[in-house]
């Protein structure tokens, strides 16, 4: 009983084959447990907000879930406030306009916040209230920015969209500012970045953060963002508004994703120290003859062998194509949710040197039965960790990736994959049980 | 209701969800969003339930929403119907489907002929009421459609009504299963809403009386007495009276005599209760203690039982749901929809033993005793199924609570 893996496979397209998402097929029509919403994408980014308010328009299960997930644990809200106006049966058939007024007047006078964010879910999107409108008429009654997120779940197969509009409609809360000695992080989607490498010799040399969208900022931290000297785009999430800043504000960027490549990560530093207008740390240089020295002495173990792989914190197709080019690895199937135009490089180059099968990510329940047809000698991401070992396939762990960024990437990636390649030889020896 | 502070009543469609998912060899499959499955896992697994192979999702497209494209529905279907081989396939539709009116019984009845599981499907979408109708709908469907017709009788009962949206349910059942067991020697056929077979709900006529623990559950009740001649006693037991009382119907519509050592026990329970000058002398001696209780409505009946034999007064009962599907009310049972009035209550109440919600316990001064007993109870984990608040276990343990409320709250 289950699905059938050969019949996935033969149905299932190759990197090669796709130019954008909807190609792209899912390893089974029925998911389980499926994509994350943009809902989740906006909350992840506003609860990291002190002064703010969330306000989630939707049914009651949408209110619920996200009020469910930031009471507690690791995506307890963290100085916003999550609330909700829950729509009825009479909302959707004569809008929502009268709640939403009370609603707003009794936040304001509960909560009395810098800014409001106002985030949408699917019925409110096809019901079609004109939630913009209401926005502008609070923002002009009450005097603060009140910001729309459209966050329907049906035009997307993941969260990002969701961190991608939050961010970009923050724009609107920005105002000119005077230039000074900081830099803002664009598009951290989780984890800690003052923990990473490359805040480290950022603030070594004098530099401080400024803003951090995703992640700890304020009303007024993002009014007096246009402050920075230089914005750094950690993920595609953060280039939009990257973009708009510079366009508006005059903010130069550089783009300084998670990179697991040794030459890219020094260009990046480059990059940043040039736009800082600071001479670059001479530790850079070690760091990143040590990397290269890494990598190349990894290669000898891990030539050949093959991989599939769900979404990563890195930034995915660059990782990819790093693991390919500069280690010998063969990926054969890649579990993805974007085919963004700013990886279109990563992926031609990927090509030149493999084209694995592709297919929707979020899907954990079907890919068992893919395991013992590919026969992959490594999995990245989740998985049934049980049918894994049956198979024989090692598990790469990457922890802490949330919280890297410049060479401790690369050598991160380097150590996961001796790692698991260590337990891939114990299995085979019989002395990890199977 | 406006703003929202704390949580919603949870939707019909969430308490269809969480009914079905427990029911093996059947899967629930949501043709909506994939977000809202994914968001919802967190809710379903913290009551218990298994996810593996009970729950999926189709997600949807613009295609689905804006040109009627059912397709993703029906191949999910095809699917489901060939790799698991589920008796029942339930096909549960999202808020978004059933705004734009999407005929998922017209496709289930259409690819009924194509699939060897029943297709059955639920066309609530979150907008019919809160999770009471949600459980009325469920039940309702289950006793219809799936319960067999049978005369033949074993002596053996079901539960019906167990929803696992409520805090403890676990237990509760657990001792009514006991309280069954000790007092006629009669084992639980099966429990609707909690895990258990298809088939152990089709031939769910065999037993020989239903347990109706909560009103939603009536109707599917009375089905099963219209098409299998099954009686049924409605009720739960809370506080020792209220479960030698409950013990005393099922003995007579079963027709047996409940076990004397257990009729004893209790009996020296309700006795050891009595202050000294038995029950003239109750609440004489001192100012009562004062409870306010917030929970389902059936919740609210079986806690004023036990708190009148405790001599606490109840000065307030605050129902978590909608009262429009109860006939006849308790008087004394609110609902206030705003959550704004609710939490105005809450702020207003002082020295009370306060059992409620988590939403009370944010509210309730710390000049209250609180003790939780409905839900929303997201910050907790359920581990115990034996630690019920029904029944004689469920007494003691409420008694031993009111014996440390003197020193906690002021009275």
């Amino acid at each position: 009983m289950g699905l059938n893996g050969n019949e996935m496979i033969s149905k299932m397209k190759r990197l090669s084959q796709v130019s954008n998402m909807k190609q792209v097929k899912p390893l089974s029509y029925a998911l389980f447990p499926g994509y994350h919403c943009p809902l989740m994408g906006a909350m992840l980014t506003i609860k990291e907000i002190d002064n703010s308010v969330m306000v989630v328009i939707g049914p009651d299960e949408c209110a619920y879930y996200t009020k469910m997930a930031t009471s507690g644990g690791n995506m307890r809200a963290n100085g916003c406030e999550i609330v909700s106006v829950v729509l009825d049966q009479h909302d959707v058939t004569f809008g929502c306009q009268e709640k939403m007024d009370e609603a707003f007047e009794e936040l304001m006078e509960e909560y009395n916040p810098q800014a409001v964010y106002l985030v949408t879910t699917c019925v409110v999107e096809v019901i079609g209230d004109d939630i913009d409108a209401m926005a502008r008429g609070y923002s002009r009654q009450y005097g603060l920015p009140v910001i729309v997120v459209h966050a329907e779940n049906f035009k997307t197969d993941d969260h990002l969209p969701g961190i991608e509009h939050t961010m970009d409609a923050s724009i609107d809360i920005m105002e000119k500012q005077e230039i000074t000695d900081t830099v803002n992080v664009l598009g951290l989607r989780l984890g800690d970045f003052t923990k990473s490498e490359a805040y480290r010799f950022i603030s070594e040399s004098g530099t401080a953060v400024a803003m951090m969208l995703p992640g700890k900022s304020s009303a007024q931290q993002i009014k007096t963002a246009p402050q920075a000297k230089c914005n750094i785009v950690v993920h595609p999430v953060g280039l939009p508004l990257a973009k708009e800043m510079e366009e508006k504000f005059g903010t130069p960027y550089v783009v300084f994703e998670r990179y697991s490549d040794s030459d890219r990560i020094y260009d990046c530093y480059k990059q940043l120290f040039e736009k800082l207008e600071k001479p670059m740390p001479q530790e850079i240089d070690e760091l990143y003859a040590a990397a290269k020295e890494k990598t190349a002495s990894a290669q000898q173990a891990l030539r050949g062998k093959t991989y599939i792989s769900g979404n990563t914190a890195l930034c995915n197709y660059e990782f990819h194509l790093f693991l390919a080019d500069k280690l010998g690895m063969t990926p054969l199937l890649l579990q993805i949710s974007d085919l963004d135009a700013d990886s279109d490089e990563f992926r031609a180059q990927l090509l030149k040197k493999r084209d694995p099968y592709i297919t929707r990510a979020a899907n954990i329940g079907a890919m068992q039965y893919l395991y013992p047809i590919l026969k992959p000698d490594f999995n990245m991401g989740a998985g049934n960790s049980v049918e894994m070992r049956r198979n024989g396939i090692a598990t790469v762990r990457m922890m802490g990736a949330y919280n890297t960024l410049g060479f401790e990437v690369s050598d991160l990636v380097v150590r996961a994959f001796i790692m698991a390649e260590k337990e891939l030889q114990m299995m085979k020896n019989g002395g990890i049980h199977r | 209701m406006s703003l929202c502070r704390f949580y919603p009543a949870p939707s019909d469609r969430m308490a269809i969800i969480w009914s079905l998912m427990p029911v093996k060899n059947a899967v629930v499959l949501e043709y909506g969003p994939a977000g809202t499955t994914h968001f919802g896992g967190g809710l379903y697994s913290s009551f218990g339930i298994e996810l593996g192979r009970t729950l999926y999702t189709t997600h949807i497209s613009e295609d689905d929403v804006i040109m009627g494209d059912v397709s993703r529905l029906e191949n999910a279907i095809r699917e489901v119907d060939a790799a698991y081989n589920p008796e029942i396939i339930f096909v549960v539709a999202s808020a978004v489907i059933a705004v734009i009116g999407t005929d998922i019984a017209g496709v289930c009845r259409y690819m009924q002929e194509e699939v060897n599981a029943r297709l059955i499907s639920f066309e609530e979408g979150g907008f019919r009421g809160d999770y009471t109708y949600g459980l009325k709908s469920v039940y309702r469907m289950l006793a219809k459609e799936v319960v067999q017709p049978t005369d033949e009788k074993e002596k053996v009962f079901n539960i019906l009504g167990a929803s696992l949206g409520a805090w403890r349910m676990r237990s509760d059942v657990w001792e009514i299963q006991q309280l069954m067991k000790e007092a006629f020697g009669w084992d639980c056929h099966f429990v609707m809403g909690m895990e258990c077979n298809v088939e152990d709900i089709e031939t769910a006529g065999k037993a020989a009386v239903n347990l109706v623990i909560r009103n939603e559950a009536l109707q599917a009740a009375e089905i099963i007495k219209d098409k299998c001649g099954t009686p049924y006693v409605y009720g739960a037991p809370y506080g020792y009276k209220g479960t030698l009382e409950w013990l005393k119907q099922i003995a007579q519509v079963i027709g047996q005599e409940i076990n004397p050592a257990l009729v004893k026990r209790l009996e020296e329970k309700i006795r050891r209760l009595m202050p000294m000058g038995g029950p003239m002398a109750m609440g004489l001696t001192r100012e009562k203690p004062k409870a306010y209780l917030q929970a389902d409505y059936d919740t609210l009946l079986g806690f004023k039982q036990a708190m009148t034999e405790l001599d606490i007064d109840v000065a307030g009962m605050i129902c978590s749901h909608s009262l429009k599907s109860i006939e006849v009310a308790d008087r004394q049972i609110k609902h206030y929809p705003k959550e704004k009035d609710r939490i105005n209550l809450f702020k207003s109440v002082k020295n009370r033993w306060c059992l409620g919600s988590e939403e009370m316990e944010r509210y309730c001064g710390e000049d209250n005793c609180f003790t939780l007993i409905s839900a929303p109870f997201v910050s907790r984990s359920q581990t115990a199924t034996h630690l019920p608040f029904m029944g004689e276990k469920g007494m003691d343990y409420l008694v031993e609570l009111k014996s440390g409320l003197n020193r906690k709250i002021n009275i």
